[in-house]
């Protein structure tokens, strides 16, 4: 293509000479030199042969363009290409343009068509094509500027909860009891639970957008929160932003359309079914999520005569939040309780903090606890080792307290190994001396043990390992729910 | 954290070693006064005792990391925050001796320091008789690293106290160093070398 350019030139050489002459002697007063020399009619020839040179110097041009920065180009090139429209005088701009743009679209078959402008042509051809990877290159620029600087932004906030994948923000933040949501989203579920239920058009009305911030801020570098301290509608503020600010629906992107769809349907009974099979498509974490806040919300709705805040009104406001239509919302609630049957909202107790003195006293109470803080530790580990170095503090302190909840609890078991060995000794000698095996423990030994001392140290191994089990079922159940469209 | 500001100082001290060399039965021997004579393997535990140090009332963090290989992975997360080393092995078993060195390598490596606050301790001295790891092999490694050599023993409490507070005195004199301002032989020499490369 490049090496056509002079082939047509000596066809139509007088052609290309007079209008590139006369336009360079009117415009070309920046780019060469050469130019104004030109002027006269002797060295039209010359200027014929110039071009030539010039037309090479575009191919040359054109050829360096991908090595040198977009910058550069643009600097090189603007003037150039100013010339070559200018320069050319039979089309005017206007129908040039419109001639580029047809070839844009059928290059070929107009490159045929009109050999007489088919150099001039291809060159306004190549400076857009110029133009469009100058274009493509500068979006580029723009995307790695864009990204330097949400790479700032994270250095700050190294590891943020909001505005990342649900999962994301699981992962760095769930609770340590076994329920994988967002402990803002929990927290934020606990407290309007607690607080919020009577407040009229809860939901509805906004809360201060710098608390909100605030909170955020809070929450997106782990810092402790207490959300008794603010007001009920900043805190559904922050449970809103949380969900808006997912990258996607919860949802889902590809799965919102279908229940667009299905919440159209009239029919009661086939809308719910068609919504339950569908909502096993959905990720597990957005599934969880999902409930509990769809549960809650089913709660608030029950309050409607107190919050003024009906299935309806509830979809409008969350028809944005859930970035789908109100229509969504309002079939989710209608049928929530249909939906989750098994979803019970459940106050979060966070794992006690290392400074806390008074420590659980029972042995379930203690096992708890070291699940929790077992949980918790985990996390910091995992957050080490992405580089969130600002918890090391935190390490040492949660190992502190788990250190000292496992020497509580042996010492517990110990105790009741000791009292369990003086049951038994004292169980022989009531044998002996009252020749009755059965009546001896509950008559003289209740207040010590009342149930059979080996019977319950099992009986508590058990419920460790009944509560590690029943979480890991949990997600099993959940993993198998998710499953079983594949299956069918 | 603001805490410390007002409390006594706290010096953080990490117990590293092979698997059953007995860094559990110092530490609790240190902490408690109670010797454990069954073995369960540790995977990280930590403990917070006041204490007086030359007439100054400071606190100390020991850290009982696990000997075990299956939990190096957490181990750096430790050793990253920790300000002193007790590195230790049983006088009675050659093995762990020798793999005080990788132990050594991997602190330097975490810590990117050549003079972090760090003693040999050779435990079980109460088992003379079954001495593998002759005094002087422990001695010339102790030197070669430039680091005190002890000998203790969880059982009788031998030393026990006293690798505890030498340790802490090197952290405590570490610290004073740091802390002086324009001080070149502060914190670690191989840092300043590389900000300085840096710069030029």
């Amino acid at each position: 293509m490049d090496f056509e350019s002079p082939d047509v030139e000596r066809d139509f050489p007088g052609l290309y000479a007079s209008e590139s002459g006369s336009g360079k002697r009117s415009q070309d007063s920046d780019f060469s030199d050469d130019a104004h020399d030109r002027s006269t009619k002797k060295e039209l020839l010359i200027g014929k042969r110039k071009d030539k040179k010039e037309s090479k110097k575009d191919q040359g041009y054109a050829a360096l363009e991908g090595e040198s920065s977009p910058e550069e180009d643009l600097d090189v090139k603007s003037p150039c290409k100013s010339k070559k429209s200018k320069s050319f005088k039979f089309p005017t701009i206007k129908e040039k343009r419109e001639k580029s743009r047809e070839k844009d679209s059928k290059e070929k078959d107009k490159d045929k068509d009109k050999d007489k402008e088919k150099d001039k042509d291809k060159d306004t051809d190549r400076d857009k094509e110029k133009r469009k990877e100058l274009k493509s290159k500068l979006k580029l620029k723009d995307k790695k500027k864009v990204k330097v600087s949400e790479d700032v932004t994270e250095s700050v906030e190294e590891m943020p909860v909001f505005g990342v994948p649900l999962s994301v923000a699981v992962d760095r933040s769930h609770c340590h009891d076994g329920i994988e949501i967002p402990v803002v989203v929990r927290n934020c579920i606990d407290h309007v639970q607690d607080y919020g239920l009577a407040t009229e058009n809860i939901y509805k009305i906004s809360g201060i957008k710098s608390k909100v911030q605030q909170l955020r801020r809070s929450y997106n570098k782990r810092e402790m929160v207490n959300l008794c301290d603010y007001d009920v509608p900043t805190v559904t503020s922050l449970l809103k932003s949380f969900l808006r600010d997912l990258p996607e629906p919860i949802l889902t992107t590809e799965l919102t359309p279908k229940f667009e769809d299905i919440a159209c349907v009239k029919e009661l009974a086939a809308r719910e079914q068609e919504l339950a099979s569908l909502l096993l498509q959905v990720p597990t974490c957005n599934l969880t999520c999902l409930s509990w806040i769809l549960r809650h919300l089913e709660n608030v709705t029950a309050n409607e005569s107190q919050n003024k805040m009906s299935i309806s009104a509830l979809g409008s406001v969350f028809g944005p939040v859930f970035q789908t239509s109100t229509r969504v919302v309002t079939a989710l609630l209608s049928h929530c309780g249909a939906l989750f049957p098994n979803v019970k909202l459940v106050r979060y107790i966070p794992p006690l903090s290392s400074g806390c003195t008074s420590l659980p006293n029972t042995r379930e109470a203690i096992a708890a606890e070291l699940i929790k803080q077992d949980s918790l530790l985990n996390q910091i580990h995992s957050e080490m080792n992405h580089g969130y170095t600002v918890r090391s503090e935190e390490l040492w302190e949660v190992q502190r307290f788990i250190t000292l909840l496992k020497r509580k609890l042996r010492s517990l078991e110990k105790a009741q190994e000791a009292s369990s060995q003086a049951v038994d000794k004292v169980d022989s000698v009531a044998e002996k001396s009252e020749h009755s095996a059965t009546a001896a423990p509950s008559t003289t030994l209740s207040k010590i043990a009342p149930i059979s001392p080996s019977n319950d140290k099992i009986d508590f191994q058990l419920q460790v390992w009944f509560t590690l089990l029943s979480s890991k079922l949990a997600k099993l159940a959940q993993l198998m729910h998710n499953l079983y469209p594949v299956f069918k | 954290m603001k805490k410390p500001n007002q409390q006594p100082a706290l010096h953080k001290v990490i117990m590293v070693g092979s698997g059953g060399v007995g860094k559990s039965a110092l530490t609790l021997q240190f902490m408690y006064d109670e010797f454990v004579e069954d073995y369960e393997p540790t995977k990280a535990d930590s403990y917070r005792k006041k204490v007086v140090l030359d007439g100054e009332e400071v606190q100390i963090d020991i850290l009982d990391t696990a000997g075990q290989e299956d939990y190096a992975a957490i181990r750096d997360n430790y050793f990253r925050s920790g300000e002193g080393f007790l590195c230790v092995f049983s006088i009675t078993e050659d093995d762990s001796f020798q793999a005080t060195q990788e132990f050594r390598e991997q602190i330097l490596r975490v810590k990117n320091d050549e003079n972090i606050p760090f003693l040999l301790v050779g435990n079980k001295s109460d088992l003379g008789e079954k001495r593998k790891v002759p005094l002087s092999e422990a001695t010339g490694r102790a030197a070669q690293w430039g680091v005190p050599y002890v000998e203790t023993s969880a059982k009788t409490r031998a030393n026990v106290d006293k690798v505890f507070y030498d340790l802490m005195r090197e952290i405590r004199s570490r610290k004073m160093e740091d802390n002086k301002p324009g001080n070149s032989r502060g914190k670690d020499k191989s840092k300043r070398k590389k900000l300085k490369c840096v710069i030029l």
